[in-house]
């Protein structure tokens, strides 16, 4: 899954390396916009629904991180 | 630096602030609170408070002076010179900003115990009664030897004054010129404000005056209540009893109002504060004359000028040599006080039997009967007709000295008077004009250029010929005779420029390019003083009026010529009304001249007399 | 009580004494009581507004915060399941009816006038008289604050506060009443209500940023401020050229203005040991407008983002155009048609807050247009931009100057004359079709209140700024430079700063302050 992950990472923000930053959001790599981008790429891609309470930057500070928000989602549905 | 330390580093920087700020306000000292003398300048710190700063000169010149005026700013036209002519004191004007009567009774109790004082003469306006005076900021502080209170508390107020007084002096210092500016408007030996420039403003009719100064600024306030009268009155007659137990004379003298500021009280409350004033006090009553009905006797709605101060005074102490209007004032003695109705009624009626008169000024050069006419030649034929003219039209031509009379001392003019003048004295003047004047009986001035006096060939120094101009011997003649009156025509500021080999030619009494005002004022007073001594040289009496070259002056020249003591000034101005006011001595100020030259009908002659 | 006068530092210096004197538990409370002195003193029927929208907002909270303790015994997770959507349905209900009222106190406050107005002009004519209200002082800055913390309770992010006191200083904190910043309340609440210890750090950076603010604001945007005024309102009397060099000008006056209002706050915040956002990160040397708007008034920026942008675009609705639109746009537009929607209408929300008028509407639409163009611009560009020697002195330059242009532009209508878009159009115009350099001279800038002697004053002010900025945008802490130079500089430093606040500003009566300019959005 996180290859995946990678994947569309990378698609929306190729200017950002995925695989070895760990602090996305705190330090300032991805912006609202891209946020927004991700989350409706996961969404579609996995099927799962994400809110604005997940919105939170712990959730999405590294491509782990994210992984881990989608696998929990998909255990919720 | 960390922890407190910082803090106290910070407070020290703090503290350094403040010394610099205290020792800014003290070595520059623009109120004049501390008595350094290097950067002191009484005429700046009386212009920004003159409470505080006229304290502290009297305190430095108490032995010059032994008699006080006091009052608010309606006091400042009542000048120490004029009351000087009519007792033995030697005056200070002690005039501050805002009427304020409880600061006039301090202020009259610290001159009874500071000096040995012989005469006090208050004056009051309508605002004393009116409100409470509220001291604002430091422009309105008082010094506190005068009002009491703490001394720590009055250096400390003025040790931090706003660093911009500081500035402000220090600017005022670099663009400073000896003629007053907003920023030093005072004398400081006199205590009144330095009019000369604003005195020297031509007047003519109460129209044309409006007109230049705005209607709405003469606005009129409504019918309303004197509401300090009481606290005023109480004051006013504690004043009195100070200066009846230290036995000094004091006259109290209520100012002329102007009608709208007038019409702001109701005429029983001003009923009340007259009587009121009056129980307590004699005094003279000058609110409601007819000058209160003239704009041209005030600068603004609450400010009465110079001249009007001048007749109040003239009336008070009987000058019968100065003019002022029939029933100017009134007496209150035995504590009666006349109506508000009746002085109204009064000033009314005397008011529209106003005698001013309008003047009309004819201007001729050059009589020549062999040469063609042209603006500034005639032939001594046509001069000849336009004298029969007048005289058939039943004009008399009167003497630029008969204006100043009429105008300081109320000597009537015949009616229908006119007055001819010749510019630059040729001796055609002698040769054509002064027979016919005297055969006629006529009067006539002569303007006459000082250094082209007696000079029949040649244009001063030079080989360049010029038409001829008369002479010592022709002028004490003529003058003798009682028909022609010599006047100035500027002793040296008529130069004709191709003539003049320097490169900075007066043609005119206008500034040089890039003359500096104070060397522009020096240059005219030199030209005057050498004038003078041209004329005291030839035994003939000091010249009272002066002929601008071409017209052209300026606001300065008839400042400084007033000031030189000449009467009348004289463009060439056709379009100006000659409204002579008596009392007002700013109407010889700029007189206007028709210039008769070839062009100019009989009938042209005319109308413009009849104007 | 004027944040301007010299009464106001007086109050904060008694504050700070009592604040340390009483024991640590009750320091809050000194805050609180000096939180309504100070409002009090701007006016009692401002205070009344204000504690409603408090005790609202503060009952709204507990009520939030009681349905999300909830517990539920149910036989069957069918059951429970349903049970947690009646409460989510009845949570968002509390919630909305809460915003709604919240929001509709600032709408009829602020812009009832202005909608009126609107109305009358459609009709041409007058249908109702706009009332006229008393707009309390930062109304837009407590509310927006307080509809946060109603959202983060509803999301769960935190419980409600119980404490009525502490959530009334939570709301009227006074350093944050004038212009901001926006505070959080889980990122305020421990230093607020925990009373810290007397740490002299605090009171050292405290102080010195407080100077810089008053400098800021004292020695530039005051004496930017009537040049700026007058052009904007009488431009067509001047040279096209003074209408953009006056748009220019308005930009470092406002920065000025605001950022040192909120330094002069913060620095009053610091000394109470209470951290407050910050709002600004040197906003002029963004490299794209996106950038400016992450440096620029930071906490209104992240309000709207995390109150606004999100909910927006994660909203049913615009999931559901997302997933249609995938049928017929490339996939590189798919993925940005949300982020440009919701950056459309945030900032038109940023527009609308600014101000009624529609020169403000107009200016949040300029910036919606270029950022959402800059988004869609990406797939075009990014080969470009590949190709690029990134970190190149002169790619930043150029995104400076390109970014500082639509910013200067969009100046024009956010300090339009009487906000009239009318107005901003003509000033932009008048700029274009007659620039008319040649009649531009000393004279005329002298007579607009720029002459030498203000230029002298100003040139230096500016330089100083420039550099303050550019060290601390190369991440240089200046407090720490600062407290690490000899006692002899720091002294001098301190020497001439102070000179310059006391006799220049706070004893001067030649200087008058003007009223922020946002100080009564």
């Amino acid at each position: 899954m996180i290859e995946k992950i990678y994947e569309i990472l990378e698609e929306c923000c190729p200017d950002v390396d995925f695989r070895t930053e760990k602090n996305l959001v705190d330090d300032g790599l991805l912006e609202s916009l891209d946020i927004v981008m991700i989350v409706n790429e996961l969404a579609e891609e996995f099927d799962v629904r994400i809110g604005v309470e997940d919105i939170l930057p712990e959730n999405f500070n590294s491509a782990e991180a994210m992984t881990a928000l989608v696998v929990r989602l998909q255990g919720e549905e | 630096m960390k922890g407190p330390k910082w803090l106290i580093l910070f407070l020290s920087a703090l503290l350094a602030v403040f010394a610099v700020w205290g020792a800014l306000n003290v070595a520059v000292d623009p109120f004049g609170v501390f008595g350094l003398s290097f950067l002191r300048w009484d005429s700046y710190s009386q212009t920004l408070n003159p409470r505080v700063a006229k304290a502290d000169y009297l305190t430095r010149h108490l032995d010059e002076f032994d008699s006080y005026i006091v009052g608010s700013s309606s006091a400042a036209s009542y000048l120490p010179e004029t009351l000087e002519k009519y007792g033995d004191g030697t005056y200070y004007n002690m005039f501050h900003y805002g009427a304020d009567i409880a600061y006039d009774k301090a202020l009259v109790e610290w001159l009874l115990t500071v000096d040995d004082v012989k005469h006090i003469v208050l004056v009051l306006g309508l605002g004393e009664a009116d409100s409470v005076f509220v001291c604002e900021d430091l422009t309105d502080r008082a010094h506190y030897a005068v009002v009491g209170g703490s001394p720590l508390g009055y250096y400390l107020d003025f040790l931090f004054a706003s660093p911009s007084y500081a500035f402000e002096k220090l600017t005022s210092r670099v663009r400073d010129t000896e003629m007053p500016q907003v920023f030093d408007v005072f004398l400081p030996h006199d205590g009144v404000y330095d009019k000369r420039l604003r005195d020297a403003e031509s007047i003519g009719s109460l129209e044309a005056y409006l007109t230049e100064n705005g209607g709405d600024f003469w606005k009129h306030t409504v019918g309303g209540a004197l509401g300090n009268a009481d606290e005023c009155i109480k004051a006013v007659g504690e004043i009195r009893a100070m200066c009846d137990e230290a036995e000094v004379e004091l006259t109290v003298i209520l100012s002329p109002v102007y009608e709208g500021q007038l019409s702001g009280y109701t005429d029983e409350s001003l009923d009340a504060y007259f009587q009121g004033l009056a129980e307590v006090t004699e005094y003279c009553n000058f609110s409601i004359s007819p000058l209160s009905f003239d704009e041209r006797y005030f600068y603004d709605t609450t400010h009465t000028r110079n001249a009007a101060a001048d007749m109040v005074l003239a009336r008070v102490f009987g000058d019968g040599g100065a003019y002022y209007p029939e029933d100017f004032g009134v007496i209150c003695v035995n504590g009666v006080a006349p109506s508000v109705g009746d002085m109204r009624t009064k000033a009314e009626e005397a008011r529209d039997e106003a005698d001013e008169v309008t003047i009309p000024i004819l201007l001729y050069h050059h009589l020549d009967p062999d040469t063609e006419e042209s603006g500034t030649v005639l032939h001594p034929n046509t001069f000849a007709s336009h004298m029969a003219l007048l005289l058939e039209s039943g004009y008399t031509p009167e003497g630029l000295r008969d204006l100043a009379d009429y105008v300081e001392r109320g000597i009537p003019l015949p009616e229908k008077a006119v007055v001819v003048t010749f510019d630059d004295g040729y001796m055609s003047n002698y040769d054509y004009a002064y027979p016919i004047l005297r055969e006629n009986g006529q009067k006539a001035a002569v303007f006459v250029i000082g250094s082209s006096v007696g000079h029949e060939q040649y244009y001063k120094d030079t080989e360049h010929p010029l038409t001829p101009h008369f002479g010592e011997g022709e002028m004490a003649e003529m003058v003798a005779s009682g028909v022609m009156e010599i006047e100035s025509h500027t002793f040296d500021m008529h130069q004709w420029a191709p003539f003049e080999d320097g490169v900075a030619v007066r043609e005119n009494v206008l500034p040089l390019a890039d003359e500096s005002e104070d060397e522009y004022v020096a240059a005219l007073r030199e030209d005057i003083a050498a004038q003078r001594s041209l004329f005291s040289q030839m035994g003939m009496a000091e010249p009272c009026a002066v002929a601008f070259p071409s017209g052209k002056f300026t606001d300065i020249a008839n400042a400084v010529l007033v000031e030189e003591g000449y009467d009348v000034t004289l463009t060439t101005d056709p379009y100006r009304v000659n409204v002579l006011v008596p009392g007002l001595p700013q109407s010889l100020v700029g007189l206007g001249r028709l210039n008769v030259g070839a062009d100019t009908t009989a009938e042209e002659l005319l109308a413009y007399c009849e104007k | 009580m004027s944040v301007n006068g010299v009464g106001f530092l007086l109050f904060v210096l008694i504050s700070v004494i009592l604040y340390y004197v009483i024991p640590k538990k009750y320091r809050f409370s000194v805050l609180l009581g000096c939180s309504a002195v100070f409002y009090l003193s701007n006016g009692v029927g401002a205070a009344v507004y204000m504690l409603t929208t408090v005790v609202f907002t503060y009952g709204a909270g507990l009520l939030l915060d009681r349905f999300g303790k909830k517990r539920f015994h149910c036989e069957t997770a069918e059951e429970k399941k349903k049970a947690k959507n009646r409460l989510k349905k009845q949570k968002q209900a509390v919630l909305a009816a809460a915003l709604v009222v919240n929001f509709l106190v600032l709408a009829i406050l602020k812009y009832s006038g202005f909608f009126l107005a609107s109305v009358n002009s459609i009709f041409g004519r007058t249908i109702v008289t706009a009332p006229s209200f008393l707009l309390p002082l930062g109304i837009s800055f407590y509310i927006f604050q307080t509809a946060g913390y109603l959202i983060d309770v509803y999301r769960g992010k935190y419980g409600a506060e119980r404490n009525f006191g502490k959530y009334a200083l939570f709301a009227g904190y006074f350093p944050q009443l004038v212009q901001g910043p926006i505070n959080r309340y889980n990122e305020l609440k421990d230093t607020l209500f925990g009373g810290s210890d007397l740490d002299w750090e605090n009171i050292r950076c405290g102080i010195l940023r407080m100077m810089v603010g008053i400098l800021k604001k004292a020695m530039i945007a005051d004496v930017l401020a009537p040049f700026v005024s007058l052009v904007y309102s009488d431009f067509g009397n001047y040279p096209g050229i003074l209408s953009f060099l006056a748009a220019f000008l308005y930009c470092i006056q406002l920065y000025c203005d605001f950022s040192g209002g909120v330094d002069l706050l913060c620095g009053v915040s610091r000394l109470f040991g209470v951290g407050m956002a910050e709002n600004f990160n040197q906003p002029y040397f963004a490299v794209s407008l996106a950038d400016f708007w992450r440096r620029w008034h930071i906490s209104l920026g992240e309000w709207m983002k995390d109150y606004l942008f999100y909910p927006l675009a994660f909203s049913p609705a615009l999931t559901k155009l997302t997933k249609w639109s995938r049928k017929f746009l490339p996939a590189e537009y798919t993925k940005r048609l949300t982020p440009c929607i919701c950056t459309f209408v945030v900032f038109l929300a940023v527009g609308v807050w600014q101000g009624p008028g529609w020169a403000n509407v107009a200016y949040g639409l300029w910036n919606g247009f270029w950022m959402s163009l800059g988004l869609l611009w990406v797939p075009f560009s990014q080969p470009f931009k590949d190709k690029l020697p990134s970190g190149k002195v002169f790619v930043t330059v150029w995104g400076v100057l390109r970014t500082n242009f639509l910013v200067i532009i969009g100046r024009y209508f956010s300090n339009a004359h009487n906000a009239s878009l009318g107005n901003a159009l003509s000033m932009l115009k008048h700029t274009v079709v007659s620039p008319d350099v040649t009649s531009c001279s000393f004279a005329l800038l002298d007579e607009l209140g720029l002459g030498v002697g203000v230029m002298l004053r100003l040139i230096p002010a500016l330089c100083v700024l420039f550099c303050i900025s550019l060290a601390k945008e190369k991440g240089v802490d200046l407090a720490q430079w600062f407290g690490n130079r000899r006692g002899s500089v720091q002294f001098v430093l301190l020497f001439a700063a102070l000179l310059l606040i006391v006799m220049g500003v706070y004893g001067n009566d030649a200087y008058t302050p003007i009223a922020y300019v946002y100080e009564n959005v």
